[in-house]
């Protein structure tokens, strides 16, 4: 037996949702209800972020879609770097404006973090209100929405814009990562990638 | 004493044709040459059913006439049925289309049922006519009586309400209504004064049933007929469609009407059996499968616009059916006290939609595989597990480098050392920036797979790092010698 009270904070403690975390912590996180931009040259540590992303709100039992404009993810790599396979919804297309409909489908649909990767082929870039209403979209469904670029697309549609900048590979015979600067909110934090043995290159068997 | 209402709609071949659409003037139907069903407008100018078309021409030289749709009327019967379901669990068809009677038990709030239940018949297309009382034949003459609201008879009253009603609307065979002519009957009261054995006696068993009609008893219990576990939807044109966008606009209908009937009854369907009905004859049947139960229009006209754009019907379409199985969308055990989760017919939804658009194999749960290549893996309908009852992610954890596969891999332009160590590359695929010196490098690793098969792997990988800073894995083939990118590092 227990007091209407105690069960109402037993039901407030289970109906709160876990974070999802990131090295974007540092700039006050994936916030749900938002867009949260990832830009930055390749081999800066973009996808890292997203895998990262992916595996924090999968292992929280959160519901999660990758719409991949690129075809980039390895599930193998995925699921070493943490993903729960089972709950990632994952989303091939191959144009742009395809890509955009279904991550405004997968936000409407209930998913918890949806990360759009541009890729990095070349390929007509979303138009500014294609993000606008992407945002509003993630703000209405109280959703994330991770959007991954070469460069900054987002504007002022985004809540948060990381840039990265500033990258230095690391090898110690082999390559051990790589580090890069975060920039965003008049701020600037390091990241530091150590290599992860999923994704390099493949022993001799 | 059970109550019971007839459901029945008026020029049953015509509704069934029309389905709700309006139309203006007069227009009738016939089956060969007969007229079978003639709307109120043609009505009005005198043009009446049983009539053949050169007699109703005669008095109105432009009438329309269209042939009678039996997939139209066997669609709207379906359906007609589908909607009296939701109102009893006992539904008996009558003797023609557009007919059914409902066992309402011991009855209640009959006035709003009878309202709810022609509103419901509204709603599909067909506009109804309902009636209640205590038999088959009171019930069903309410039911032709009650034009603009439904006609009630009181309980123990149907006697009453029949008796000055002619002796015809009991639909006597025409030897026995000759009979009644003689003995001068004229109303359905003069036949329910005459002694039940002497009517038997003269008449026989038919006799006899018409008899208890007159009094308003009913021997016999509603039966309920066995429901269709199909659901279909036609459409007839009177101009054949050629273009997509013509058959995707004339689909629309059967489709909205469709998913208004498995909504009814919270189902969706997997696939779609469609039937191209040409001129004058030949017919093309087309499946449209879904990658999950789904009710949504969208995603239907999605498919079929696929479906048709890829292969065009032979011949312009002169007629379409759609015939769905009901599936339960999936179901998923939520808590009542735990976190909110997805609903599984909103994904159900999507996963159908995102199917559609970006066709087969493009949508799943990806999948890990163990096997010696790295580009390897697996994608399965996506199903995630129940959700857990408490969510918690742990800590933040530092990401490792991340391995974008290129799909399908690069082809280089390499320049080797004598060892075979890659020392400048350039890709040959223009819509894949990717050139440089190489600035470092580590490798090879050496990988051999399949060999017995017919398509072996032999590959040299190397991780490198060229001079603008960016991070590749890249191989050589070296069956054929060729250089190929198949990740970044990002």
């Amino acid at each position: 037996m227990m007091t209407a009270s105690e069960l109402a904070r037993r039901q407030a403690e289970r109906a709160k949702r876990a974070p999802i975390h990131s090295p974007l912590d540092a700039f006050g996180g994936l916030q749900r209800g938002s867009l949260v931009e990832v830009s930055g040259p390749r081999s800066s540590g973009r996808f890292a972020i997203a895998i990262s992303a992916l595996a924090s709100a999968t292992k929280a039992g959160e519901s999660a879609a990758l719409i991949d404009l690129g075809d980039h993810l390895d599930p193998n790599h995925a699921q070493a770097a943490g993903v729960v396979l089972e709950r990632l919804l994952w989303v091939r297309p191959e144009k742009t404006g395809d890509a955009l409909i279904a991550a405004e489908g997968a936000l409407w649909a209930g998913f918890t973090l949806v990360v759009l990767d541009l890729g990095e082929r070349k390929r007509d870039k979303p138009a500014y209100s294609s993000l606008l209403r992407l945002s509003r979209a993630a703000e209405k469904t109280e959703a994330v929405l991770l959007l991954v670029s070469g460069r900054p697309l987002a504007g002022p549609a985004a809540k948060t814009a990381v840039v990265l900048e500033d990258v230095r590979p690391h090898w110690d015979g082999l390559l051990s990562g790589f580090s890069a600067r975060m920039r965003a909110r008049g701020r600037s934090v390091p990241l530091l990638c150590p290599a992860s043995p999923a994704s390099t290159s493949p022993p001799s068997p | 004493m059970p109550r019971l209402a007839c459901l029945y709609v008026p020029a049953f071949p015509l509704a069934a044709r029309l389905r709700g659409r309006p139309q203006s003037g007069a227009l009738a139907i016939v089956d060969g040459t007969t007229l079978i069903a003639v709307n109120e407008a043609a009505r009005r100018l005198g043009v009446c059913v049983g009539s053949t078309l050169p007699q109703a021409r005669a008095l109105l030289p432009s009438l329309p006439a269209r042939e009678r749709d039996l997939r139209a009327e066997d669609s709207a019967a379906q359906a007609l049925r589908e909607a009296a379901d939701a109102f009893s669990p006992v539904v008996e068809e009558g003797r023609v289309p557009g007919l059914l009677y409902l066992d309402l038990g011991e009855g209640g709030r009959e006035r709003k049922l009878a309202s709810d239940l022609a509103r419901r018949a509204e709603a599909i297309g067909l506009p109804a006519r309902v009636g209640i009382a205590g038999s088959r034949s009171a019930a069903r003459l309410a039911a032709w009586a009650a034009v603009g609201e439904p006609v009630v008879v009181e309980k123990g009253r149907d006697g009453e309400f029949l008796a000055p009603q002619p002796l015809s609307r009991l639909r006597p065979s025409e030897k026995t209504s000759e009979t009644f002519g003689r003995w001068g009957l004229k109303t359905i009261g003069d036949l329910a004064r005459l002694e039940e054995g002497e009517v038997l006696a003269r008449l026989g068993e038919e006799g006899l049933e018409l008899s208890l009609a007159a009094r308003g008893v009913e021997r016999v219990p509603l039966v309920a007929s066995p429901l269709k576990l199909a659901h279909c939807e036609a459409l007839s044109l009177e101009w054949g469609l050629e273009d997509v966008e013509s058959l995707l606009a004339a689909a629309r209908g059967p489709f909205e009407r469709l998913a208004e009937r498995l909504s009814a009854m919270g189902l969706g369907t997997r696939k779609l059996e469609l039937r191209f009905g040409f001129d004058p004859a030949g017919h093309e049947d087309r499946v449209l499968e879904l990658a999950a139960p789904t009710r949504d229009v969208r995603t239907w006209l999605g498919q079929l616009r696929m479906e048709v754009l890829g292969d065009p019907p032979r011949a312009p379409v002169f007629s379409l059916s759609v015939t769905a199985r009901g599936a339960a969308p999936r179901a998923v055990q939520l808590t009542l006290f735990g976190p909110p989760a997805q609903s599984p017919d909103a994904v159900g939804g999507l996963l159908a939609r995102l199917a559609a658009l970006l066709g087969a194999g493009r949508v799943g749960s990806p999948r890990s595989v163990d096997s010696h290549r790295p580009e390897r893996y697996g994608l399965i309908p996506y199903a995630p597990p129940p959700v857990p009852e408490s969510r918690d992610g742990g800590e933040a954890e530092v990401p490792g480098t991340a391995l974008r596969t290129l799909r399908p891999f690069v082809e280089l332009e390499v320049l080797e050392t004598a060892e075979g160590r890659p020392c400048e590359l350039a890709s040959l695929d223009g819509g894949f920036p990717l050139c440089g010196r190489v600035r470092q490098a580590s490798g090879p690793w050496r990988l051999e797979d399949g060999w017995w098969t017919e398509e072996p792997a032999a590959r040299d990988y190397w991780d490198v790092e060229l001079s603008g800073g960016t991070l590749w894995r890249v191989f050589k083939d070296r069956l054929s010698g060729r250089w190929y990118a198949d990740g970044l590092h990002d």
